[in-house]
């Protein structure tokens, strides 16, 4: 899967925990962007978005792995990581 | 205002169900973590925990009535009962008697009731039987079933309440009863708190992501504060209880005095500035402990030991930073810190008076206990303190000062600091 469906998905997922700023701040988002720190997602809520991916993907991320998961760069990683390990199973 | 100190501890720790037993748990690093069948067949990924394996409720029977013996479902009771009335005996007073004690209280706090018991309730009331449920329910389903079950028991006349802070409740416990003491509204107080073993709670955690689910096949290495690879708490259940005293009254009876309280303090980051529902802010807990140390009016620097709140989870590191920002101690000249819940897990709303009484036992024997499975430390905690300040091996110390704090959903804090008695 692309990179770019996934962050689609990924956005979609979290535009159900922001406001309407944090909405607007998601169409701009890069690798870079920090959940809580660039669009005011709170920590618990990205955990609640992490297991909403690994149902969506049937996946599964290690709880030490969701703890480092800060920025969108690094959350689609682990995701096309997993997908990746998925496929050679 | 009056001094205030502590004249009996009573505990049911998964490592230890009175206080010889824990001691010997504590000095030795005895963990009393273990795998649980049952919680793999509900599909948990964490299926270790810290239960009081030992326990045995019939130690309970000579004190109940036989109605209220068979009929106390609750193990939050159980436990509670369990460790007050050791407690209490340990303070050198006798379970007996009609009359009521009007100088004494108690604060017995939990985070829910017993959820087992909750579900027994709620299974009659589907199945069209809540007929047949019988009388003794509420007692027990109610927040303040333990403090009321010990006033009763003991015949307390001061004020009898539950407090209930998440994993702050413990330690807030022994904080409140400080100040009835300190402000002269009681004379004694019990002070505690208490958890069920209930995997409907540990489940909710599982679910959180929050629980490790690397070592159910090594269940003593699976509590693991700041360790490099720390993934997540570990679920544990018991009760803590201390009777606190007014120094005056505790003189004039001759009592054992196992230590002094010098100050507590009590409160919330407001959710604000980094602090959620499920994280602390850093200025809160750093005001929750320099307001304690300002109101003991110690240095820092007499500080000799922190037990520390410390799960297991990516908080640790920041718990340390603002140990070390509070204190502004850092680096060698950090005081040791170590927790119980490497041995114990985390025992939710039991924590903090578990581990009051674990501050306690360490100060009073002159000992640190070893923190388990933190043979690599965090590289983010030795950027602040020296890795020799985390004990790993149990260490013998004479120590006077000790704190102690706990913080909970909510962003809610709670600190203490106990020194040994002097006139």
């Amino acid at each position: 899967m692309e990179r770019a469906e996934i962050l689609d998905n990924l956005k979609v997922m979290i535009g159900e925990y922001v406001d309407d700023e944090g909405k607007k701040k998601l169409e701009n988002i890069t690798d870079e962007t920090d959940f809580v720190n660039d669009i005011n997602l709170d920590s618990i809520d990205m955990v609640d978005i992490v297991i909403k991916a690994e149902n969506e993907y049937g996946i599964e991320i290690k709880n030490e792995t969701i703890a480092k998961l800060n920025t969108v760069g690094k959350c689609l990683d682990v995701i096309q990581a997993r997908l990746a390990e998925k496929e050679i199973k | 205002m009056n001094r205030v100190v502590i004249t009996g501890l009573g505990v049911v720790a998964p490592n230890g169900i009175n206080i010889p037993a824990f001691t010997d748990a504590l000095k030795n690093g005895v963990s009393g973590i273990q795998f649980f069948q049952h919680l793999k067949d509900a599909a948990m990924g964490c299926c270790v925990a810290g239960v009081p394996m030992d326990f045995d409720d019939s130690i309970l029977r000579k004190y109940l009535s036989p109605g209220t013996f068979k009929s106390l479902r609750s193990t939050t009771i159980k436990y509670a009962l369990a460790a007050a009335v050791e407690s209490w005996t340990n303070a050198g007073f006798e379970v007996k008697g009609n009359d009521i004690d009007i100088e004494t209280g108690c604060v017995f706090g939990n985070g829910v009731c017993d959820v087992d018991h909750m579900r027994y309730a709620i299974g009659m009331f589907e199945n069209g039987d809540i007929q047949k449920l019988g009388v003794r329910h509420i007692e027990q389903l109610m927040t303040s079933g333990s403090s009321a079950y010990i006033g009763g028991l003991l015949g307390l006349g001061n004020q009898v309440t539950a407090n209930s802070s998440a994993c702050s409740t413990g330690t807030e416990a022994v904080v409140m009863a400080f100040e009835k003491i300190q402000s002269g509204n009681a004379k004694r107080m019990i002070a505690g708190s208490c958890e069920a073993s209930s995997p409907y709670i540990w489940a909710v955690f599982d679910a959180m992501r929050v629980l490790n689910r690397n070592h159910n096949d090594n269940p003593s290495a699976a509590s693991r504060p700041m360790s490099i690879d720390s993934a997540g708490f570990v679920p544990g259940s018991g009760a803590g209880a201390l009777i606190l005293e007014e120094l005056e009254t505790a003189l004039k009876r001759n009592a054992v005095i196992y230590g002094e309280v010098l100050s507590g303090f009590v409160n919330s980051g407001g959710q604000r500035n980094g602090g959620s529902m499920t994280a602390p802010s850093s200025a809160g807990v750093i005001s929750c402990i320099e307001t304690t140390i300002n109101k003991a009016g110690i240095h820092p620097r007499e500080i000799d030991l922190i037990c520390g709140h410390l799960t297991g989870t990516a908080a640790d590191k920041l718990e340390i930073a603002n140990w070390a920002t509070a204190l502004n101690r850092h680096g060698k000249d950090f005081p040791y810190i170590n927790t119980s819940k490497s041995l114990t897990g985390h025992c939710i709303s039991a924590t903090g008076s578990i581990e009051c009484v674990a501050a306690i036992l360490q100060m009073n024997h002159n000992f640190i206990q070893p923190n388990l499975n933190c043979e690599k430390i965090q590289p983010e905690i030795l950027e602040i303190i020296d890795g020799e300040c985390i004990v790993r091996e149990p260490v013998n110390k004479i120590m006077n000062t000790v704190i102690k704090a706990n913080f909970g959903f909510g962003d809610v804090n709670s600190c203490i600091i106990f020194k040994k008695y002097t006139k």
